[in-house]
């Protein structure tokens, strides 16, 4: 168990860390691209949530696959309709 | 205490605790991929909005206190801690620790829900609220309240959703600490972890879309 | 496939049997009892969606539409459209032939979640109470696509109602695939590959991955639509800069798909019924499998083709064109395979094997239609009209009612131990077709000549074919109405069946019929593939005898 707890320990002062930047980071001057930072460190976060917190690390490929499913369609939708919107008039 | 010790009783049509186990799992992972789609369409609908109206959505950010959006994320990422280890106990059979565990993680998702409350009221205060009561003085105040309409919306959705698990860990936990069992039932409470991460998860990316856009 | 089958083997105790009180049946955890569950519900739900669509087609007999008002006129096709796509069509092949089947067809006691499928059977029902109360309290109009920002600011109906009921619906969808999945995935028999499933179960497979990854979608797009209604809040609304785009774009990227979950399982059993009626394996079965798979991801990517007239940018517009071509492949390599397995094969005319090329007839009349739909420039001229009507009529109706009729038929034996009356069930079938034709032919043409959907009123030009379309309606309503009678009948008194009456293959033809609760009494060890009809002692005679009379 002493194990186990400074191991979930080590995770969550990681995702401390990474809290802390990602909040540094957003008071740099970026303008417009100023998601472009945090949402990977988001992405970062929730990877280490996702191995660690939800022991995906410990689990069977399938599960794995299936994690990736719910992003990867929710990729397909944000492309095709992000598609549309840069390429006609709009706003107008 | 050996690992895994805690024995799960076994559910039609399953034979073996490791099947069921892993069914449970699997099932449960399905169903989180459905949520990420169920948020994703909101999510979708915050990038094209903000892909049009970034400068509005700068304007409108401005009266989002990030130090609160800060804190909170602070809050959910211990729950987030502290329910990992509630799942190991169960899994351990550790009655105790599972129900102290459960009870941090209670306290600190309820604290969430407060700090997010008072926002909702401040927000009250400044005309801030889509519909007829917005008020708000920019360059495009149409574009500023798509996003104060995307932040109640999500936020809202992500509260439901907080509510939704503070309420199966107090039925769950009420259920384990007066049921004359020994041992808690495992597989539910892995099942509600994997639950409470994935709110955690889109927690992590309502933040900076909404409090760090343009943090003064 | 390794338990011999005996012929003269009636269980005593079985399914339907074993407990006969009120509760026993709405308490049920056994998937066979669940299926028969919504087999009834859904059977209301197409005599309500019907009626709505006879009421309609007697409104246009007459050019200036003068039965009804132009309010009603829209309540009732927003009526008959809603309930016949959630509360029928999606339901109807996955939850009453998937669900007694995918158990008994992998081997498998019940399902993963035998509790979550009745709960998702209960979740089905109350979705059906609000969209009965919003029809009841006085309907919607905003047509089943409920397009802002007409939906969401101007019209004056119940929407907020019906789509709770939707989202409610879609929830039972949601657990229904969910629980075919982890069954698939964990429960199957010893020996039963994943290459020697049933290519009904691959298709409903297929459609769960739709299931779970679409409708959340449409969930969350009826969720803010009703929010926006309810609160003043515009997330479609124009005036605020928001993009009523948007909504379809959401919208579609469930509803496009959707299509493919009312046809990918009708595929599946005219996988099931051509193989066995042609006594034959089935032509390519990894290329039918892999068409499945294929059609369930490509069918994510085309949701555009409902757009092309909307404002969708062109460049947008030209991708959704090509890859709904794409589209076309996967199902035009299924009809190819079944054609190829009829071929060669020694083909009994049974009811089951008539609705399966009554099928393949015209779901390949509306697949072809749907090309012309796909190329921008004809769908520019025929958006909006009744040509779009004949062709989604075509695969959804010739289509997949075709097949479940088909399926239920086929199955009817396995289902209640009996046999229904075969010479006035082929007659039914042929009624069934014509009907079909008539009705639906016609709209082919009037939406060629421009004649628009959703309208009473027409120019009298389109009369004679909008007539004859009428004329279709009741012989198309009697083809339905005969197999609800005679198979009723048949389920009490009809010849006793016997475990395997079409001497098919398959493990759900090795137990008896109706088959006892926990479908097996030892677990099955599969050992051939699904469709080994060249391994049969090939036994025409006995064939021929169990089921002609
Ligand atoms: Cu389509």
């Amino acid at each position: 168990m002493k194990a186990k707890f400074g191991h979930y320990l080590r995770v969550l002062g990681s995702l401390y860390l990474l809290l802390a930047i990602t909040t540094g980071l957003a008071f740099l001057p970026l303008d417009a691209w100023n998601w472009l930072p945090s949402v990977v460190i988001a992405f970062v976060m929730a990877g280490l949530i996702m191995l660690f917190f939800m022991r995906l690390r410990q689990s069977e490929p399938l599960l794995w696959l299936t994690s990736a499913s719910g992003f990867a369609w929710l990729s397909l939708l944000m492309l095709f309709v992000v598609l549309d919107y840069i390429s006609r008039p709009w706003p107008r | 205490m050996t690992a895994e010790a805690a024995a799960e009783p076994l559910n039609f049509p399953f034979k073996e605790a490791a099947h069921q186990r892993e069914s449970a799992l699997f099932g449960m992972w399905i169903f989180l991929a459905t949520e990420v789609l169920f948020f994703g369409g909101m999510f979708t609908a915050y990038t094209v909005y903000r892909y049009s109206h970034w400068q509005a959505f700068q304007e409108a950010a401005r009266h989002q206190e990030w130090y609160l959006g800060c804190l909170n994320t602070l809050v959910l990422l211990t729950s987030g801690f502290t329910m990992a280890l509630a799942v190991e106990c169960a899994r351990r059979g550790n009655r105790g620790w599972l129900l102290g565990l459960l009870t941090i993680t209670w306290v600190l998702g309820a604290a969430f829900l407060g700090i997010e409350g008072y926002e909702y009221h401040s927000k009250f205060g400044e005309h801030l609220v889509p519909g007829s009561g917005f008020h708000f003085d920019g360059t495009d105040p149409g574009g500023s309240e798509l996003f104060f309409v995307l932040y109640f919306t999500m936020t809202g959705m992500h509260m439901f959703h907080m509510f939704v698990g503070l309420m199966l860990i107090l039925f769950f936990g009420v259920w384990t600490r007066f049921s004359p069992r020994e041992t808690a039932m495992p597989n539910r409470f892995e099942v509600l972890g994997l639950y409470w991460a994935f709110v955690d998860i889109v927690w992590l990316f309502l933040y900076p879309l909404f409090y760090l856009v343009h943090p003064r | 496939m390794t338990l011999p089958p005996d012929p003269k083997s009636i269980s005593t105790v079985n399914y339907l049997n074993e407990e006969k009180t009120v509760a026993s049946w709405f308490f049920t955890h056994d998937h066979k009892r669940i299926a028969l569950l919504y087999l009834a519900s859904i059977t209301f739900f197409f005599l309500l969606g019907g009626v709505a669509a006879m009421l309609m087609r007697i409104e246009l007999i007459h050019p200036r539409g003068e039965l009804f008002t132009s309010t009603t006129y829209n309540k009732l096709f927003t009526l008959h459209g809603v309930i016949m796509v959630w509360f029928f069509l999606i339901p109807s092949i996955p939850n009453v032939l998937g669900n007694f089947l995918i158990p008994m067809m992998i081997g498998a006691r019940d399902m993963a979640f035998p509790r979550l499928n009745l709960i998702s059977w209960y979740v089905f029902m109350l979705g059906g109470l609000f969209a009965v109360f919003a029809i009841l309290v006085g309907g919607v109009d905003t047509g089943w696509t409920f397009y802002t920002p007409y939906s969401s600011t101007y019209s004056n109906s119940w929407v907020i109602a019906m789509a709770v009921g939707i989202f409610i619906n879609g929830f039972s969808s949601i657990f229904t695939g969910l629980n075919f999945i982890v069954t698939v995935h964990k429960l199957r028999a010893p020996g039963m590959t994943w290459f020697r499933l049933p290519l009904f179960v691959w298709t409903l497979y297929s459609t769960s991955l739709i299931f779970v990854l679409a409708t959340p979608v449409l969930a969350i797009t009826l969720t803010l639509v009703a929010l926006e209604r309810g609160f003043g809040i515009g997330i479609f609304d124009p005036r605020i800069g928001g993009d009523p785009l948007l909504f379809q774009h959401l919208f579609w990227f469930y509803s496009h798909p959707a299509v493919y979950i009312m046809v990918l399982p009708a595929m599946g059993v005219i996988s099931e019924l051509i193989a066995a009626f042609a006594r034959n394996r089935v032509f390519g079965y990894n290329f039918v499998v892999y068409a499945s798979l294929g059609i369930a991801f490509l069918g994510f990517l085309v949701w555009g083709h409902h757009m092309f007239v909307s404002g969708q940018s062109v460049y947008a517009g030209m991708i959704f064109s090509l890859l709904s071509f794409f589209v076309a492949i996967p199902s035009a390599i299924k009809v190819f395979n079944w054609t190829a397995t009829l071929y060669k094969g020694s083909i009994t005319f049974d009811t089951p094997l008539l609705y399966a090329l009554g099928f393949i007839a015209l779901f390949t009349i509306g697949g072809m239609t749907g090309l012309m739909l796909a190329s921008l420039a004809v769908d520019v001229h025929v958006t909006a009209t009744y040509f779009v009507v004949a062709h989604f009529h075509y695969i959804m109706v010739g289509g997949a009612v075709m097949a479940y009729l088909g399926g239920i038929h086929y199955w009817f034996p396995k289902i209640t131990g009996r046999m229904y009356p075969e010479t006035l069930a082929r007659w039914a079938a042929i009624i069934l077709f014509i009907g079909f034709n008539l009705t639906f032919f016609p709209m082919f043409i009037l939406g060629y000549m421009g004649m628009p959907r959703r309208y009473h009123v027409y120019p009298e030009e389109f009369q004679m074919l909008n007539f004859i379309s009428t004329i279709g309606t009741p012989v198309l309503g009697i083809g339905y109405l005969l197999p609800l009678i005679y198979l009723g009948w048949a389920s009490f008194f009809g010849r006793l069946a016997g475990p395997n009456p079409w001497n098919a293959t398959g493990l759900e033809w090795q137990t008896p019929s109706p088959p006892p609760k926990e479908n097996f009494a030892e677990i099955p060890v599969v050992t051939t593939e699904p469709y080994a009809y060249h391994l049969l002692p090939e036994a025409a005679g006995i064939h021929q005898e169990t089921h002609d009379r």
